[in-house]
């Protein structure tokens, strides 16, 4: 449900669109927040899930679960990088109180994810394992 | 399991449960701590944390192997 209120539902209280003119790059703005704010708290929300199932299911074993896995750490890694990217570069500085989330936490959620890949590849990097093994025994 | 392999995977296990928001307070302390052994190892922290996740999440099959339910698919 929208929480956007439209000129219709406002102009009964005897407002007219004039008058809303000067605070109408405001309003934008506003809206133009309230999307950037629902989009990181999506983001939190798959990333989380993400992390349930994960924790439910197990690491992948087959090829068909590796791709299917791989798949998702990569739609949540580009989502992730590219919102980043997004709040980086905004003329406001995001406020993280609104979304839930700093950018320092996002930062580590999408570091986690590289982990991710090199965790379903590290048993093919041999070399890799046996150094690890033999250093942990 | 030695005993510093076994610290790095309660941190993991304490950073997988935790809320997206507390990724980086954790992240930080285990990178730290991989990173000692990434050294000892010549390898790059994120494999040491990779392979942590490996142990982490064999202990957690194997628990679940023990009592008795199987993988769901």
């Amino acid at each position: 449900m929208s929480t956007q209120l439209s000129f219709d539902q406002v102009s009964g209280h005897g407002l007219t669109e004039r008058d809303f003119g000067p605070v109408k790059d405001l309003i934008d703005e506003v809206r133009r927040r309230e999307s950037v704010v629902n989009a990181v708290v999506t983001w939190q929300n798959a990333f989380t899930i993400f992390r349930r199932l994960e924790q439910r299911l197990g690491l992948p074993e087959s090829s068909r679960e590796q791709t299917v896995y791989l798949a998702i750490v990569s739609d949540l890694r580009c989502a992730g990088y590219w919102l980043l990217e997004f709040l980086a570069t905004q003329s406001t500085p995001f406020n993280s109180t609104e979304a839930g989330i700093s950018l320092a936490a996002l930062r580590a959620c999408l570091t986690q994810l590289e982990v991710d890949d090199r965790a379903v590849f590290l048993p093919e990097d041999q070399g890799a394992m046996d150094r690890l093994k033999a250093h942990f025994a | 399991m030695s005993p510093g392999l076994e610290a790095l995977v309660k941190l993991y296990a304490e950073m997988h449960q935790a809320a997206a928001d507390q990724q980086d307070v954790y992240l930080s302390r285990l990178k730290t701590e991989c990173e000692i052994h990434a050294k000892a190892t010549g390898l790059y922290w994120k494999d040491v944390e990779a392979f942590v996740k490996r142990t982490y999440f064999a202990g957690l099959a194997g628990e679940s192997r023990r009592q008795g339910r199987p993988k769901e698919s």
